[in-house]
């Protein structure tokens, strides 16, 4: 009988004692978190570190207690949780910490429910959130408040998952959703999913086709040339709601850093052929500019014959694309000659190209010293400024 | 540009009716432009236009900016266009969407005095439409944005500069005489190298932090003026507040940096001139500062650039030492008001070789072609020291930087705000 006593009590002990643990746990959680609130925003680095390391330390009770504490912004209770997240967010730097975090972040993000402190927990997860958060994440891009700031977070998490996730996501979407799923595809880079945004360029919604045609140029493959092409034709060539030019431009600069000169080629004549208006010089510009960086001898007859186009400063333009080739004895040949028969002003510009192009003693020798001479007052104004400006960066200190 | 004399093309510009009516007009009456006009007359064919788009607070002084007359103008605030329109003189057309206005043939020049997360995409958009520009600073809210405002200018083949204009006129704030005279003492050496420049309250230079922003903003109804959506644009949606738009926009890290992201591009860019620095970054950034706010920018005590030869650039928010010199070398100091250890400076600068001219008038950049003083590249090598710092104030932490890649070394969540996602639609 008593030895029943004794075993009874024994067995509640053992129920209530940890009970009692876990509730002075629980307690000492809050009251150190409720310190770490007291102090913040920490008045520098170091406080801010040492408060991170014991907020962190609390495990995932003490980081639930913080993101629980997260309030619509203009809650004044709420500002103090904020500081505390932000610190969780901008001071954690381990992989092991971004992991508690964003673990904490995540469950916040479920319990919430006002769009603000969703998008608020989302905006955090930019920061901090590895692969794991995609799957949750993945949840809110068909919700209306909260699908760009989802997206958001899984273009700045960046990793084949998330990427994956944002071209799957893309039927069935409303349009502003599918706005923003292309133009993350386009951020990533994910060269998969062309062909599903390719259908979006021929599309009756302007926002659509116009992110659909920029991202497939920023995707730069050779097979998408066509369709942007077509667009781009379907405009004349011009500047309009659709950017469809001004895709082509982008696809043909993306073209010229991937090294398909054969096709810079092909998209640069074709853009030449098609911008024959003044309004559309600077689409010319472009073209020209990437085909005198892939074939700078072909182009030299090119750009001379582009001078007689447009205005003066067109001209100039035209002048700047050619410098980068203009050293060449070929080009020099064909600029002097050009040189002779130039007007004054004309004159001028050339001579300061090629000053430009051949920074060396004998271009100084050969053409400025002998311009200083010239009846053409812009010429040697030009000699001597250009003789100035290279004796000057010759004789410059060393340090 | 705009004007034409297209070989494959009849279309005639406006410039070119101007000019060619001009011309006809002179074929009955050989008058002397002079005496038609007088001194420093310009003919209205000559005239640059402009649009302007902000006009609720900076865009209103581009109205008077020399050389180019005003056609249209845009924002989103329907009484600010409407005060805009009436300080130009009310012959000006008005748009509440720039993308209508970037459509119109009729202008050469576009002005963006928005808040800072719009320039970026402003100027590639007018880029992209065949404008010149000239943009208020910053240059740009993040380092990536800054690099494709100079790629765009590049493929576009336009003219961009950058609304501030201490590397080249104007007494320069604390220092009391332009910063031409501070150039000429640095490239000749006398001071010796490294050099160490303290930007503050000491030296002349006011952080303004009264830009600091509200961490209690509650959510307010958008008044029927403003269009709240174009407002924000980029910036991802935050419920309307007052304090949030117009001039107290500085205050919040979505739209600009405080006193550092209103006054930091004046002031360091040209320091970054006279350090000959325009092609490169600082390798380093430090900061001392209060835990910030994710929302409201607050204050700093100290903001510390490095450049890999040693050169400093240092931000001093609490004016802490009352005898710093504004430029410190192992050979010499230049203090406030240009007083100097070296004995007779201005004197020694009066022998000393002009640096090399600048293109200061925005007008004649235009139409030579010639890149302004203040231009996309070196502007985005200022606005991007400013971008650094503003990422190392909201990490809290010092960040090491490679000039060339321009990134963040080791530190992934310094990289991944380069690129800041843009909200909805918008794009760069």
């Amino acid at each position: 009988m008593r030895l029943n006593k004794i075993a009874r009590i024994f067995f509640l002990l053992l129920i209530f004692v940890p009970l009692l643990l876990s509730a002075q746990d629980q307690r000492l959680v809050k009251t150190k978190v409720a310190d770490a609130l007291a102090l913040l925003p920490a008045t520098d680095n170091q406080q801010a570190t040492r408060i991170f390391k014991e907020v962190i330390n609390l495990g995932s009770d003490g980081l639930l207690l913080i993101t629980d504490g997260v309030q619509p912004n203009g809650v004044a209770e709420g500002i103090p949780f904020r500081y505390a997240v932000s610190l969780l967010t901008h001071y954690s730097t381990t992989k092991e910490e971004k992991a508690k975090i964003e673990q904490a972040y995540l469950v916040a993000l479920k319990k919430s429910t006002n769009a603000e402190v969703k998008a608020y927990f989302m905006d955090n997860l930019k920061l901090v959130g590895p692969n794991e958060s995609v799957a949750v994440l993945k949840n809110y891009i068909g919700d209306k408040d909260s699908y760009d700031q989802a997206i958001s977070a899984l273009v700045a998490i960046g990793t084949e998952d998330s990427k994956k996730t944002i071209a799957d996501a893309l039927p069935n979407q409303s349009a502003p959703a599918q706005v923003r799923l292309i133009k993350a595809v386009g951020e990533l880079k994910y060269l998969p999913a062309l062909a599903s945004i390719t259908t979006f360029t021929s599309n009756n919604n302007i926002l659509l086709k116009r992110q659909a045609l920029w991202t497939v140029a920023l995707l730069a493959d050779a097979s998408s040339y066509q369709a942007l092409l077509q667009q781009a034709k379907n405009v004349g060539f011009k500047y309009d709601p659709t950017e469809a030019t001004t895709a082509l431009v982008e696809y043909l600069h993306q073209i010229t850093t991937k090294g398909n000169n054969t096709l810079v080629k092909e998209i640069s004549k074709t853009i030449l052929d098609n911008t024959l208006n003044a309004s559309q010089q600077h689409f010319r510009l472009a073209g020209l500019k990437a085909l005198a960086q892939v074939d700078p001898d072909a182009t030299l007859v090119t750009l001379i014959k582009e001078r007689g186009r447009f205005d003066d400063e067109y001209k100039k333009e035209v002048l700047k694309i050619a410098a980068p080739s203009a050293g060449s004895a070929k080009a020099m040949k064909l600029w002097q000659k050009e040189y002779k028969k130039a007007t004054e002003a004309d004159q001028a510009d050339i001579l300061r190209m090629l000053a430009k192009a051949n920074h060396n003693e004998g271009f100084v020798d050969a053409m400025l010293l002998p311009a200083l001479s010239s009846k053409n007052k812009p010429v040697r104004i030009t000699a001597a400024s250009e003789i100035a400006s290279y004796r000057n960066k010759n004789t410059h200190p060393p340090y | 540009m705009k004007k034409e004399k297209n070989i494959s093309s009849t279309h005639q510009s406006r410039r070119d009716f101007i000019k060619k009516s001009a011309l006809a007009i002179g074929a009955f009456a050989i008058v002397p432009r002079h005496v038609l006009g007088g001194p420093g007359f310009m003919a209205p064919s000559d005239m640059l236009t402009k649009a302007i788009i902000g006009v609720g607070g900076m865009g209103r002084g581009h109205i008077a900016y020399e050389g180019t007359k005003v056609v249209a103008m845009c924002d989103v605030d329907k009484n600010h266009l409407k005060d805009g329109i009436a300080l130009a003189g009310g012959n000006v057309r008005g748009y509440s969407d720039f993308r209508e206005l970037l459509t119109q043939p009729d202008i050469d020049v576009v002005h963006i005095a928005t808040p800072p997360h719009w320039h970026g995409i402003m100027s590639v958009m007018a880029a992209q439409a065949g404008k010149d520009v000239w943009c208020e600073k910053p240059m740009t809210k993040t380092i990536g944005e800054g690099k494709r405002v100079v790629e765009a200018m590049e493929q576009y083949g336009r003219m961009f500069r950058l609304n501030t204009w201490f590397r080249f006129k104007d007494n320069f704030y604390g220092m009391g005489t332009t910063v031409k005279p501070l150039k000429k003492i640095v490239d000749s050496g006398m001071l010796g190298w490294p050099l160490k420049v303290t930007i503050s309250g000491v030296t002349g230079f006011n952080w303004k932090f009264y830009w600091v922003g509200k961490t209690d903003l509650n959510p307010m109804p958008v008044p029927p003026e403003l269009d709240y959506d174009m407002w924000l644009g980029p910036a991802q949606y935050k419920p309307y507040n007052p304090h949030r738009v117009h001039s107290t926009f500085r205050g919040y890290w979505d739209y600009d940096g405080g006193g550092l992201g209103d006054m930091g591009q004046h002031y360091i860019d040209p320091v970054q001139y006279f350090l000959g620095k325009d092609d490169t970054s600082p390798i380093r950034v430090d900061v001392d500062c209060p835990q910030q706010h994710d929302d409201a920018v607050g204050t700093w005590r100290r903001i510390e650039f490095t450049y890999a030869d040693g050169c400093k650039i240092i931000l001093d928010g609490e004016n802490k030492d009352a005898n710093v010199p504004y430029i410190e070398g192992p050979n010499g100091k230049i203090f406030r008001g240009f007083k100097s250890d070296i004995p007779n400076i201005l004197k020694v600068i009066d022998t000393l070789p002009d640096p090399e001219p600048q293109m200061t008038v925005f007008s004649d950049s235009v139409r030579s072609r010639k890149k302004f003083g203040l231009n996309e590249l070196n502007g985005f090598r200022s606005a991007t020291i400013v971008n650094m710092g503003k990422i190392a104030l909201q990490l809290g932490r010092s960040l090491d930087f490679d000039p060339v890649k321009q990134e963040f070394i080791n530190d992934e969540a310094a990289n991944r705000l380069i690129n800041q996602p843009m909200r909805g639609p918008w794009k760069i």
